[in-house]
């Protein structure tokens, strides 16, 4: 008994461990300490930057950082804003809850930023700015799409990337219009993110008179997909729509080559940029996704930014994470620009007050939520390349 | 749909098999819950991704794979848990825990997070029979996973070493009295344990890349094989693992793909509760 | 053949045996006796290596082995049948008995061996294939010695062997132990059982708090009585 009783305890706490690393816990932490950086008037502008810059994630995390690092080094290169220097401050929050609460909460009460950005995770975006409102501090999500971030009253939330809704609805009416598509079937990761897609494009796409015949669910960090795609097959379907990101995606589309499935494959922005291919190779030929950016684009100051990021870093930014957090970056100077000062009442004032500024993502106006507007793509992978099918308007 | 079902489930099974079977002889041998058992799964899948950059044959680098995991755990065998073989069991499975945090950090730095991809000659490729689809790529995982139980529960029954092995887990100061030598043994068991979840990862690597996180949720799903095998029990964890297998994919099937981990969890639960000693054993806390 | 001098071993901080000496001679069956918790275990521990030796020496057939690893031992022809007997309880009695032969000092011929201690306990013949778990204690003490003597040591350590059974079968272990004394094999018999140790033992040791207390050279009447009395007292019956 003694030993089964060790045993037992033992395995619990793992699970238990584990549980809570996988879905996250972390409450906020009620946020009062701290001076406030309203007062803030020498020494360099600060902002801070919350993403994960180790572990799975890392990858895109660090693209942010290199995003707005390079906004940052060009604004200082042109003498700063208000004779002050740019510093941005990146910290890592390991994609965990309670680790981007704590580092917010650092860079708030002991490091005073003045304006924040953050993170890869829609849920920690929410809990950090929860912080940051507290303050004021004028906060930008570049990165994270789920609707509700910008629906929780904050006053200084500011996103300038298309939210999921925005994303859906422009795949929906891609397929309507362009694809013959009428059964699909959706493999979804089992979060809010993946969940979220599933019912607005249910919904979405019933409407337009065509089917869904397959929910399923799987666990992020899951490598096997077989379960999942054998009842697709069952179903017979014509598409199949993967509501997930592309470590799991790559695989989820290798592994329905090798089970027969040969349909037609969607996905969402997770699909940007070269990783796809690198990860999915020929399997992932032909899916066509939405996306934020595309390098290509005959846009002017999208060859710059593709440009000048080229030469400092030596390849492509090929995803969005990149230019939108270098938007972001950038939408925060020209705001402290114009409102001559860093107080953040007023900063995010200005930000309100934006009307069609030009940036890499599109053309920015922030709605009384804070979100804009911005371009959504419809992308092909082709070949091994990225290449922009279609957008609206 | 049903006979797919079977087949994605035994296929599964024996993977599990296979990393359950090092588990549990570690558990047996060194009394150690070794939590970083998936980490010698990656271990193996990286060493099967360097290896195929320096233009070696997949087969080559899958056996390989088995020498890299098997000096890796050597290593931390030394470094991490001989000095421990006469503490407080509890000691050893924390170190373990060192090990897989350590493991995991070490190959973000030299291989950074993002996945990658391991090229086969099987991998995209399936047999079809009467509708059922198995990629070559896991039908080889099955039969090496088959090969490499089968020939472990063989020398472990049949071979004098074997008989040493089993000695050792059952009493090893008595196994000492009696010419074994348990230390050597407990290196030895440790070595072949994670060297053979080595193998498995670089079964794995083509079909589910390579990262250094991978090895988590082997670990877990391990430790439930093993737990419904019974602990330390070899033929336990080899039917636990097709077990599970099917569980899995039967319950993806029948009731929810959402759920799927849920429902093989609760068995953990359930077993824990009603049968802690797991469903083969017939005394509690039986050892290989 | 066995010669203790002046050991001093212990578990952790306790010190357990204080300066003790003793010698065993070729052929002979010498008991150790005293009351439960005088080191009689720890001593035969640490002859086998499993306790390690602080400080004398322990030599054997002319050669010190005090630094010595256990496993080592049988292949010296030094055979432990520890206290409580463990055996491998979820391996056949055979598997038991071929673990002992697998590494015995020299390559012996499994089934002459075999019947060689199927011959001192017939009761075994049967159970060959059956766990070790599932023989009773009487059986399990039958099987703890067997596996020593397969190996054809030199020097049985037996630590207890009567502990646990019934009268009746420690007569029958007992008198096998004898068998295996007179045809030429050393034996150092550590006991509680003052009553059965002493109808076989050729000369004994009293052992209390770590120390040897008392050394018979032959045992007599008068002598028998005189350690009854005064060492054993509790245990007279």
């Amino acid at each position: 008994m003694k030993r089964f009783n060790k045993y037992f305890a033992l395995l619990f706490s793992f699970i238990l461990t584990a549980a809570i690393l996988l879905t996250g816990c972390g409450a906020p932490q009620g946020a009062s300490g701290g001076s406030g950086s309203s007062g803030n008037s020498s020494g360099p502008i600060k902002i801070g930057l919350v993403t994960q810059l180790s572990g799975g994630g890392a990858l895109y995390g660090k693209l942010m950082q290199q995003g707005a690092q390079l906004a940052v080094d060009q604004a200082n290169e042109d003498g700063g804003v208000l004779g002050r220097k740019i510093k941005l401050l990146a910290q890592d929050d390991q994609a965990n809850p309670s680790e981007s609460v704590k580092v917010t909460q650092r860079l708030v009460s002991e490091d005073n930023i003045d304006a924040w950005i953050g993170t890869l995770k829609s849920s920690d975006t929410i809990t950090d700015i929860g912080i940051t409102s507290k303050e004021n501090i004028p906060s930008f999500v570049p990165v994270g799409v789920a609707d509700n971030v910008t629906k929780q009253g904050f006053d200084n939330a500011f996103r300038n990337v298309a939210n999921n809704t925005m994303q859906i609805t422009e795949m929906v009416n891609y397929i309507l219009k362009e694809q013959p598509t009428k059964k699909m079937a959706i493999i979804a990761e089992n979060t809010d993110y993946g969940r979220g897609i599933v019912d607005t494009f249910s919904k979405l796409f019933t409407k337009g008179g065509r089917t869904v015949t397959n929910k399923e669910y799987y666990n992020v960090g899951t490598k096997d997909f077989n379960d999942q795609l054998t009842k697709i097959k069952a179903k017979n379907p014509d598409g199949i729509l993967i509501a997930g990101l592309v470590a799991e995606g790559s695989l989820i589309a290798k592994q329905a080559k090798s089970l027969g499935l040969d349909q037609q494959l969607y996905s969402f922005g997770g699909f940007m940029g070269k990783q796809p291919m690198e990860l999915g190779g020929q399997a992932v030929n032909g899916l066509i996704h939405t996306d934020y950016f595309v390098p290509t684009a005959k846009d002017e100051l999208t060859q710059k930014f593709v440009k000048d990021f080229k030469d400092k870093y030596g390849k492509i930014p090929d995803s969005y994470y990149s230019a939108a957090t270098y938007d972001a970056v950038n939408l925060y100077i020209n705001a402290v620009k114009k409102a001559k000062s860093t107080d953040p009442k007023k900063v995010n004032e200005e930000l309100r007050n934006l009307k069609n500024e030009h940036t890499v993502m599109g053309d920015i106006t922030f709605d009384k939520e804070g979100q804009a507007a911005t371009k959504v793509w419809i992308s092909q992978i082709k070949d091994g390349k990225q290449v922009g099918i279609y957008h609206a308007k | 749909m049903f006979s797919q079902m079977v087949v994605n489930g035994l296929a599964n099974g024996a993977l599990y098999a296979l990393i359950a079977l090092g588990l549990t002889l570690i558990y047996g041998v060194m009394n150690l819950s070794n939590f970083a058992q998936g980490e010698f799964a990656m271990v193996g899948a990286f060493a099967a991704y360097f290896l195929k950059q320096l233009h070696m044959g997949y087969l080559l680098t899958v056996i390989l794979s088995f020498a890299v995991a098997g000096v890796v755990g050597l290593i931390c065998y030394f470094l991490a848990f001989y000095p421990l073989r006469r503490s407080n069991p509890l000691n050893m499975m924390l170190s373990s825990m060192g090990v897989s945090i350590f493991l995991v950090n070490l190959s973000q730095y030299i291989f950074s997070p993002t996945p990658k991809v391991v090229e086969t000659p099987f991998s995209d490729q399936s047999i079809q029979i009467l509708g059922v689809y198995l990629s070559e790529q896991r039908l080889l995982i099955v039969i090496v996973s088959l090969v490499l139980c089968g020939l472990t529960y063989w020398v472990l029954e049949r071979s004098k070493f074997g008989r040493s092995v089993r000695a050792a887990s059952i009493d090893p100061d008595t196994a000492m009295l009696y010419g074994i030598p348990t230390n050597k043994i407990s290196m030895i068991t440790f070595v072949v344990g994670v060297a053979l979840t080595g193998i498995a990862g670089a079964l794995t690597a083509p079909i589910y890349n390579v990262f250094p996180t991978m090895g988590i949720s082997l670990t877990l799903k391990a430790f439930v094989v093993v737990v419904l095998g019974g602990m330390g029990n070899i033929v336990g964890a080899i039917l636990g693992g097709f077990i599970i297998g099917l569980i899995e994919s039967f319950s993806a099937g029948y009731i929810s793909t959402g759920f799927q981990d849920a429902i093989v969890f609760t068995i953990l639960f359930l077993v824990l509760i009603f049968r802690p000693q797991g469903i083969l054993s017939k005394v509690r806390g039986e050892k290989v | 053949m066995l010669e203790i001098k002046n050991l001093v071993s212990g578990y952790g901080d306790i010190v357990v045996l204080h300066q003790l000496s003793l010698h065993v001679n070729q052929g002979e069956i010498v008991g150790i006796l005293g009351a439960n918790g005088v080191g009689k275990t720890t001593l035969l521990k640490t002859i086998s290596g499993l306790l390690k030796t602080r400080e004398g020496t322990i030599t054997y057939s002319e050669r010190e082995i005090q630094n010595i690893s256990p496993y080592k031992e049988l292949g010296l022809g030094i055979a432990h049948v520890p206290q409580g007997r463990h055996i491998f309880s979820k391996m056949t009695v055979l598997e038991n008995l071929q673990i002992s032969l697998d590494n015995a000092r020299k390559k012996l011929n499994e089934k002459q061996r075999l019947e060689y201690v199927l011959s001192l306990f017939p009761e075994l013949k049967d159970r060959l294939n059956q766990a070790g778990g599932t023989l009773s204690g009487g059986e399990q003490q039958m099987l703890a010695i067997s596996r020593a003597l397969i190996a054809d040591p030199t020097l049985i350590l037996l630590d207890e062997p009567s502990m646990g059974l019934a009268p009746i079968v420690v007569q029958n272990v007992f008198q096998a132990i004898k068998r295996i004394s007179d045809s030429g094999t050393t034996i150092l018999l550590v006991e509680q059982n003052a009553v059965a140790a002493l109808d076989i033992v050729k000369r004994l040791y009293v052992m209390d708090m770590g120390r040897i207390v008392y050394e018979s050279q032959q045992i007599d009447e008068k002598e028998l009585e005189k350690i009854k009395e005064v060492y054993l007292g509790m245990d007279v019956s």
